[in-house]
């Protein structure tokens, strides 16, 4: 036990020293930011955007479209599992299920949600 | 080997606070979207684990439910964000900050 | 094979104001399709049509509604839904603050916005989603209808905004408008807030569904009354993430910081709407979810709950003495009056609930005619709302000012008006439930309060104008304005029928 008890003396002094190091130069420093010191490289030009470069994505709204019209098939399993228990009711129930989402449908096709460009 | 609910339940947590800490830390909407879509993930893990443990559906279909308002709350905000980008050029949530007082 | 489906509790009439209003909502999204038919007028009108049927169908189904004394079932679709009083009553309470949005559409959505058909049909929607919530036994359904009308109101938040047409390229500038740069900040805080605390709140339910194996609110509440050893650690913390989670769409101190941004950015009808609609609806899941789910372990929610009271009624009301803008300065009292609601939960008794109906009835008409008055008084850009505006209105509109300050002396809870007895409700039942302390805490608030809502008349009638500000009266508006004063007068004048009423509306 003993060797164990020198080494948390040693880490707890070297915890010490390297926090009263670190709160005196934060407390003790000068500190005189301007917007240049603040941006991340100090030389140069200011960085405009990050640096992978960027393109227009046309179809990022089909694409939006199609995450929502896609992830409500996941009603569809659960149904489809249980479609000889549910019987006329829950295949009515899908009908007007399906009937909303056509009404979505109709309503972007009508925006000019899928007009491609 | 069968895992036990402490697993599931730790599991989760941690998903949901990398999550959480993602949300806090990151300065683009998008990354933020990204870090509550995974919170609501391991809200779903947890959802289903317990749904095997406990025997019952309730924690399915709910997980289920959670997928489709995921989906339907990142939609929307890629489609705010979008809008937001067309017009600024700029994705940085610190330099939306004209409404103060 | 048997059928699986219990078709005996499917009251479809009882979900008769949620239909019309979601086939109304659809049927002015289709209708918007057609260019002629794409205008404020039409489409208002279609609103306005839906509006008032689902209105007088609730007012019906508030009648028929199961109560305690007719003996059957309030549960209905297997206890995913509850029809009784108490949801029938929310369910006027958001209809009625829908008119407010529905008659903004003077000026919102804007003449060149070509997005209008959608403005009316994302308001019902969100109304629909808010029946719903307060409709909601299972936190299930209840999380379903919170993200339809949250999701609704983070497009909604930014409707005055313009949005691009994908043709942009980075290096050509374009100068944009204020409207649209509060805007579009709003709605992105709006949305960021919003999808993180639903994140919150839903990590709760699952870990209540954990911690007690259902998601069934009445079930959550007879499984920990009769198996105490079901209330674990789970619970409690699925319990506290849950409150964080509504904490944060009632913007209780300390999640309200997003609050005052939202509102100020927000178009004015939108802002009006939502200063209720959403706290009206959160409070009524919260109520159900504490009052039916947790009452066994209120020992230990009942501290957090107080405590957020009494920070919000002073945060809120100390916030507002700082605002110059209007808009802000409601925003605030807003989160002011979320404080005072949350005594009605604390206070744990009936009368505690009836009095927060009582005072979201009363709330609702005071709220709905300042914001109206704002709405009147609105201008261009970044002062568009500054309470400089209000200089001297006295002089030129002597009726609005009149009833500007009705509304400010109420909001303040001045007697004889009905802001007075909204308060004194909530008070008494947290006196009589014996707690004394936060009742005096909320009066000195409510002596906070004086200070900037008396500001506003004080603008009005002593001040000189500093140049001539146009403004016109809209016919919706002034409705509003004139029907929110007799409701104020009214319900100052005769409180006790109305709290009859509320007291009728708890089923539990």
């Amino acid at each position: 036990m003993t060797e164990y008890f020198f080494i948390s003396v040693f880490a707890i002094v070297a915890l010490v020293v390297v926090g009263a190091l670190l709160a005196l130069s934060t407390i003790l420093g000068p500190r005189n930011p301007t917007p240049q010191k603040l941006i991340p490289y100090e030389c140069g030009i200011i960085p405009r955007e990050e640096a992978k470069g960027r393109y227009p994505v046309r179809f990022a709204t089909i694409a939006m479209l199609f995450i929502i019209f896609d992830i409500e098939v996941v009603f569809m399993y659960p149904w489809a599992v249980a479609l000889d228990q549910l019987q006329l009711f829950g295949l009515i129930e899908m009908v007007v299920f399906i009937a909303i989402l056509g009404i979505a449908y109709v309503y972007i096709w009508g925006r000019g949600g899928l007009e491609w460009d | 080997m069968t895992l036990g609910s402490e697993f599931v339940l730790i599991i989760s947590a941690t998903i949901f606070c990398i999550g959480a800490v993602g949300f806090l830390i990151r300065k683009n909407p998008l990354i933020m979207l990204m870090s509550v879509e995974l919170m609501l993930n391991s809200v779903n893990f947890l959802l289903i684990g317990y749904s095997s443990f406990l025997k019952s559906l309730d924690g399915q279909i709910f997980a289920l439910v959670i997928m489709t308002v995921a989906a339907a709350e990142v939609v929307v905000g890629l489609a705010i964000i979008l809008t937001i980008f067309r017009t600024r050029h700029d994705l940085n949530v610190d330099h939306i900050n004209v409404l103060k007082g | 094979m048997s059928s699986l489906i219990n078709f005996d509790d499917m009251n479809w009439i009882a979900l008769a104001p949620e239909l019309i209003i979601l086939v109304t909502a659809l049927f002015i999204l289709l209708v918007g399709l057609n260019k002629t038919l794409n205008n404020n007028r039409y489409l208002s009108q279609a609103s306005l049509l839906g509006i008032g049927a689902a209105l007088v169908c609730s007012l019906y189904l508030w009648n028929m509604a199961p109560t305690a004394a007719s003996g059957t079932q309030p549960g209905m679709f297997s206890n995913a839904l509850i029809n009784d009083r108490f949801s029938q009553i929310f369910n006027v309470i958001f209809l009625v603050m829908s008119l407010f949005a529905v008659f903004g559409s003077v000026r919102y959505p804007q003449a060149d916005n070509e997005n209008k058909a959608e403005y009316f049909s994302l308001v019902l929607l969100t109304v629909m989603g808010m029946m719903f919530l307060a409709k909601s036994g299972n936190l299930i359904t209840a999380f379903i209808s919170l993200e339809i009308f949250s999701v609704s109101l983070y497009i909604l938040c930014g409707f005055s905004a313009k949005h691009g047409t994908g043709r942009e390229i980075a290096s050509d500038k374009v100068e944009l408008s204020w409207e649209t740069l509060s805007s579009q900040e709003s709605t992105v805080k709006y949305l960021l807030t919003g999808a993180f605390a639903s994140a919150i709140l839903v990590y709760g339910m699952a870990l209540m569904y954990a911690g007690t194996g259902t998601t069934e609110i009445r079930l959550i509440g007879q499984l920990l009354r009769e198996n105490p050893y079901t209330s674990n650690l789970l619970v409690y913390i699925g319990m506290g993430l849950m409150f964080c989670g509504l904490a944060f769409k009632v913007s209780l101190v300390p999640f309200h910081s997003w609050t005052p941004d939202v509102y100020q950015g927000a178009p004015t009808p939108i802002t009006g709407f939502m200063s209720v609609a959403t706290k009206a609806a959160a409070f009524a899941v919260i109520a159900r979810i504490f009052f039916i789910a947790l009452p066994e372990i209120q020992e230990i929610w009942m501290p957090f709950l107080f405590g957020a009271s009494v920070l919000t009624m002073l945060v809120g009301n100390i916030g507002a003495v700082f605002q110059d803008n209007v808009k802000r300065m409601l925003a605030y009292s807003g989160i002011a009056h979320a404080g005072y609601l949350l005594i009605g939960i604390v206070a744990n008794s009936q009368e505690g609930m009836a009095s927060i109906i009582f005072y979201l009835a009363i709330y609702l008409f005071m709220n709905i005619g300042a914001f109206a008055v704002v709405f009147i008084m609105e201008g261009e850009g970044q002062e568009g709302n500054s309470i400089n505006r209000f200089k001297g209105l006295a002089k030129r509109s002597p009726l609005l000012a009149a009833a500007m300050s009705l509304f400010m002396v109420s909001l303040a809870g001045f007697p004889p008006t009905a802001g007075f007895f909204g308060k004194l409700y909530v008070f008494v039942a947290a006196i009589k439930a014996g707690y004394t302390l936060i009742t005096i805490l909320a009066v000195i608030a409510s002596v906070i309060s004086v200070y900037f809502y008396l500001r506003v008349i004080v603008m009005m009638y002593f001040h000189e104008e500093d140049e001539e500000i146009p403004f016109t009266i809209h016919k919706g508006m002034g409705a509003i304005v004139t029907v929110s004063t007799v409701a104020i007068l009214a319900f100052g004048l005769f409180p006790s029928s109305l709290m009859q009423l509320a007291l009728d509306s708890i089923p539990f």
